[in-house]
């Protein structure tokens, strides 16, 4: 006998059954060591799946920050004898690990995303969302940059799949988190994962944030309801992320002229990442896969 | 005192031995290269340091392989794990040829600067808050996750390792027949 979390019981009774108070809080510590302003810990969903919360900051420092951060976990998970991955979907038929992005955007002190709009937001703060849900599928090339990725981007599993905003709405890809001041206007990018590179991933979002401003493009209305109890009907006009690194490559390559406003990312930038990006596709779609045996092996 | 100077004095004061050079390749994963402290002065953050960058996937043919990264003063901080006391810089890549940042570097790409002056609608700093989850698989004390159809172990000499050798494990439906498939990368 032992004090063991239950399926999907990780989130979160105290320890025992939580093993992990200690190497999560060393983790912590010495990120915040190394310059990270920590907010919080907890055990997940999935059996050994966890949580760490760092506060905003400005692009480049998050993105530097991201990099501290996974070299923490990699080096205590280590020394505690254990290993840690990233990896948005290690386990079959459990929760994937993704990353939360939260955005706003500001002039000076103020945010401009806090408004008299939905949810307390502004008119920018629409636009840019909907810039995001409009280059969504570029984005994902960035965002969701290993073949893994897209294990984790299936319905079910809490996975944000579909391209709507929504207030409090946990199942949204873009949801609007209810804040009580207007300092705190924000909404949160919930379809990336931490398998790709952050300097791109931040990049690439702030480009169609920015792109969906100068457009005006609106993101049509909120979608405050359960968005995996949609019927058939409902699900057809509302847009999805991709379903492969071969499609967010494609999407990419197609959409990527809001990238190149002013030369922040170049073609050959674009180009290069592609490339590099489609031999993971091509070694991946031409290996034999484990589960290939089990399905095929006595055809 | 500039951010030049304070990385000066944190290297006397911390009695660092190694300073080490980061920076991130296309895919993300962060890279670092080790200068002994005395190869270290102020006009290192001017001049960087050589590399070779013809070996990072992706980027320079190796007849232009020569490259610069030039140290984030502002980023200095220690490693926390190293035996031997350690400054950690993020560095951005700049050509040798004109000295301005390479194309291919995604902390130039990122950096704000460079998109807030390509796009004057708005005066702006965006933050992110990020939240992350990792997987931990509790593989020391040999308890290996339940209801799963193959298990990645990376193991090496009996310790577990980062390093990419992979043993798979193919479980038949009724769990019976076990197959092992060794991968080997590299």
């Amino acid at each position: 006998m032992g004090h063991r979390p239950k399926d999907k019981g990780g989130y979160f009774p105290v320890p025992p059954v939580d093993s992990a108070t200690d190497i999560r809080a060393e983790m912590v510590s010495t990120m915040s060591e190394m310059g990270l302003e920590m907010e919080k810990h907890h055990h997940e969903v999935a059996p050994s799946q966890h949580e760490l919360g760092m506060k905003f900051g400005p692009l480049i420092k998050s993105a530097d920050d991201l990099q501290k951060y996974k070299y923490c976990v990699h080096m205590v998970a280590q020394a505690y004898g254990k290993t840690a991955t990233f990896m948005p979907k290690p386990v079959y038929n459990d929760n994937g690990s993704g990353m939360h992005v939260h955005q706003s955007v500001w002039k000076g002190n103020k945010s401009v995303f806090a408004g008299n709009g939905y949810n307390g937001l502004s008119d920018e703060c629409l636009y840019y969302i909907g810039g995001i849900i409009k280059h969504a599928k570029a984005i994902n090339a960035f965002s969701n940059a290993t073949t893994n990725s897209y294990k984790r981007l299936i319905p079910g599993f809490e996975a944000p799949v579909l391209l709507a905003y929504s207030f409090r709405n946990r199942s949204a890809a873009c949801r609007v988190p209810y804040v009580s001041s207007p300092k705190a206007a924000r909404f949160e990018v919930r379809f990336g994962d931490a398998s790709g590179n952050p300097y791109f991933t931040f990049a690439s979002m702030l480009m169609a944030g920015i792109d969906g401003i100068k457009n005006k493009i609106h993101p049509g209305e909120a979608m405050d309801k359960d968005l995996y109890a949609l019927s058939e009907e409902e699900l057809k006009g509302v847009p999805t992320v991709c379903g492969s690194l071969r499609e967010a490559l494609d999407s990419l390559d197609k959409d990527r002229d809001f990238l190149k406003a002013g030369n922040v990312f170049t073609d050959n930038l674009i180009d290069s990442y592609i490339a590099l990006k489609m031999d993971e596709v091509l070694q991946f779609e031409h290996t034999p896969h484990p589960v290939e045996f089990k399905m095929y092996y006595s055809v | 005192m500039s951010d030049i100077s304070k990385v000066m004095k944190m290297i006397k004061d911390k009695e660092v031995k190694f300073v080490d050079l980061r920076f991130t390749d296309t895919k993300g994963k962060w890279q670092h290269t080790a200068q002994t402290v005395e190869t270290i002065d102020e006009s290192t953050f001017e001049d960087g340091i050589m590399f070779d960058g013809s070996s990072i996937a992706g980027w320079k043919s190796i007849d232009k392989a020569d490259m610069i990264l030039k140290p984030d003063p502002s980023t200095a901080v220690m490693d926390p794990f190293t035996a031997q006391p350690q400054l950690v810089l993020f560095c951005d890549v700049i050509e040798p040829d004109d000295g301005k940042p390479y194309e291919l570097d995604p902390r130039s790409t990122g950096k704000s600067r460079r998109i807030f002056k390509s796009n004057l609608v708005l005066v702006i700093l965006l933050f992110l808050v990020l939240k992350l989850n990792f997987l931990s698989l509790m593989m020391s004390n040999g308890q290996l996750i339940r209801n799963i159809l193959f298990t990645v172990l990376i193991q090496k000499k009996g310790h577990i390792t980062l390093e990419p050798r992979w043993k798979v494990e193919i479980w038949d439906i009724d769990q019976k027949t076990k197959v092992d498939i060794f991968l080997f990368l590299l």
